[in-house]
């Protein structure tokens, strides 16, 4: 399944997403959660009817056209969490060393951004990175499991950025990561009946030119090696957001170093998770930092 | 016991937690730092006053009020606590205010320095005195103190002297990359004594830890196991 979020008369609303057609969930099926965090919250009950709505012939006629809705990102994560270095490409690039176990941060609330949000820059945001990612979203809370167990948690795939400040000391990683608008993700979140965990590939162009390129086994960890690992520190929910990595070809790796500025276009692209677009833009004159 | 989580509703927005903000206190996590911060940064940062002081982000929901227990997780062996002078965020009509409350700040030293969000995020480790103090009301004295005490035993004894990035200070260095916003809590460190620095003295089930700021009051918790089950 594909599940998308939309803005519907001014409320946010789960869809459903069958080729080109969007069916509105609990419009469909009264009985579901209207928006994807809800319906992640009760999963294993909405799984099912989800499974079977896609099958049917409202799905296949759809309530609305793709086109004629707005995408927002799939779901309203309480929690986005975050690993590094967790491909090979970019320990090389980034001359550090695989982690022996996956590194974890938060990324701060506020820095969710949907498909084809514009990412609007202050004047003082000079070094500015992408980073295309492959994102895990948990469909049931997780607590002490192990890697083989991750299937049973894992709800599904969706593409994200890691945008990141790279003039901000290491001891500051939590602000360069922080700012708002700094995670978009999306298109759509496609859940497991639809989708091999161990086959998945992604590519990043800016302004068309390809800069990264990636699939999933290149990674260090596994997606069921980094959820485990967390949930060996802490009780992770239903509905929480991981972020599994970039590959090489972020531009602070570049010589010089090339960062994102007014107009840029950064596409993440992935044959079985769609297209997250993001444009850059830099008023002329960004608001002043809020004073205390 | 099973894990005290507020809603997430309840929970603050934002809880951010600094460290090596205390003159006094040894600062293990630089030597980790600069293993792992990639050459090609160094030409980006400006080195500036505040570089080391080090801001990362704490799970929300692993803030809990006063007299809720703290949970020690399954497997660690080395819970430690600290007390933290508490900025929190309010709004007014010139913009962002702060008020201060008293914080316990429980870290688990088994888990890496390196992973400062999973050391510091466990569900009940912030614990906030109910009382806030606005700035106006509270003159950040350099003689104001900090102590804390586990089972009687007073573990840390310092003073606002001892603070290098003074709370209006941190606000508006997180204000500058972030959006801070009424209801978000900064735990803005603590000073030196605590079990990493003395090599000893980890917290156990049935501990109770007592910390006090001077103008401020006093913050109570007892430290509990975590439910068996997975």
């Amino acid at each position: 399944m594909r599940l998308v979020s939309f803005a519907a008369a001014g409320r946010l609303r789960a869809g459903l997403l069958v080729a080109d057609r969007v069916v509105d969930v609990a419009r469909a099926r009264p009985g579901l959660a209207p928006t994807v965090s809800r319906l992640l919250a009760a999963w294993d009950d909405a799984a099912p009817v989800l499974l079977e709505l896609a099958g049917s012939a409202v799905a296949r006629d759809g309530h609305h056209r793709l086109a004629d809705v707005r995408l927002v990102a799939p779901l309203a994560p309480v929690r986005v969490l975050g690993t590094g270095a967790n491909y090979v490409s970019h320990q090389r690039e980034m001359d550090v060393a695989a982690p022996p176990q996956p590194s974890c941060f938060l990324k701060l609330p506020g820095t969710v951004a949907g498909p084809d949000d514009e990412l609007r820059l202050g004047s003082e945001q000079r070094c500015v990175d992408y980073e295309g990612e492959i994102a895990v979203v948990l469909g049931r809370p997780a607590r002490d499991i192990d890697p083989a167990d991750a299937t049973d948690v894992i709800a599904g795939l969706m593409l994200a950025n890691d945008i990141s400040a790279r003039d901000v000391p290491m001891a500051h990683l939590a602000l360069g990561k922080g700012s708002p608008g700094f995670c978009p993700l999306g298109p759509q979140l496609v859940t497991l009946d639809e989708i091999a965990l161990d086959d998945v590939s992604f590519t990043v162009t800016v302004n068309g030119e390809l800069r990264q390129q990636a699939h999933t086994s290149e990674m260090s960890h596994t997606f069921g090696e980094i959820v485990a690992s967390f949930s060996h520190a802490l009780p992770l929910d239903a509905g929480d957001v991981i972020l599994t990595g970039t590959p090489a070809g972020v531009g602070v790796g570049m010589v010089p170093p090339r960062f994102l500025d007014d107009g840029d276009t950064v596409v993440i692209a992935s044959p079985q998770l769609g297209t997250l677009r993001t444009t850059v833009s830099r008023p002329a004159r960004a608001a002043s930092p809020v004073s205390p | 016991m099973a894990i005290p989580r507020p809603e997430a509703a309840q929970a603050p927005r934002l809880l951010l937690c600094v460290d090596d903000n205390y003159r006094c206190q040894p600062r293990p996590r630089r030597a980790g730092l600069a293993l792992t911060r990639p050459a090609v940064l160094d030409g980006l940062l400006s080195d500036g006053p505040l570089d080391d002081v080090f801001i990362t982000a704490a799970d929300p929901r692993s803030l809990v009020s006063e007299g809720t227990p703290v949970v020690l997780p399954r497997g660690c062996d080395r819970l430690d606590v600290g007390v933290s002078l508490v900025a929190r965020i309010g709004s007014s009509a010139e913009g962002l205010s702060v008020a201060y409350s008293v914080g316990l700040d429980f870290v688990r030293r088994d888990v890496p320095a390196i992973q400062p969000y999973q050391a510091r995020s466990f569900p009940t480790h912030k614990v906030m005195s109910a009382v806030a103090v606005p700035a106006a009301g509270f003159a950040l004295d350099p003689l104001t103190e900090l102590v804390l005490r586990v089972d009687g035993e007073t573990r840390q004894r310092s003073t606002l002297a001892q603070m290098i990035a003074k709370p209006a200070e941190l606000v508006a260095l997180i204000a500058a990359r972030c959006e801070l916003r009424d209801g978000d809590v900064v735990f803005t460190g603590t000073p030196n004594g605590t079990a990493l620095d003395a090599g000893r003295g980890w917290l156990r089930v049935g501990s109770v830890v007592d910390a006090e700021v001077t103008g401020l009051g006093t913050v109570t918790a007892t430290v509990c196991a975590e439910d068996a089950r997975r």
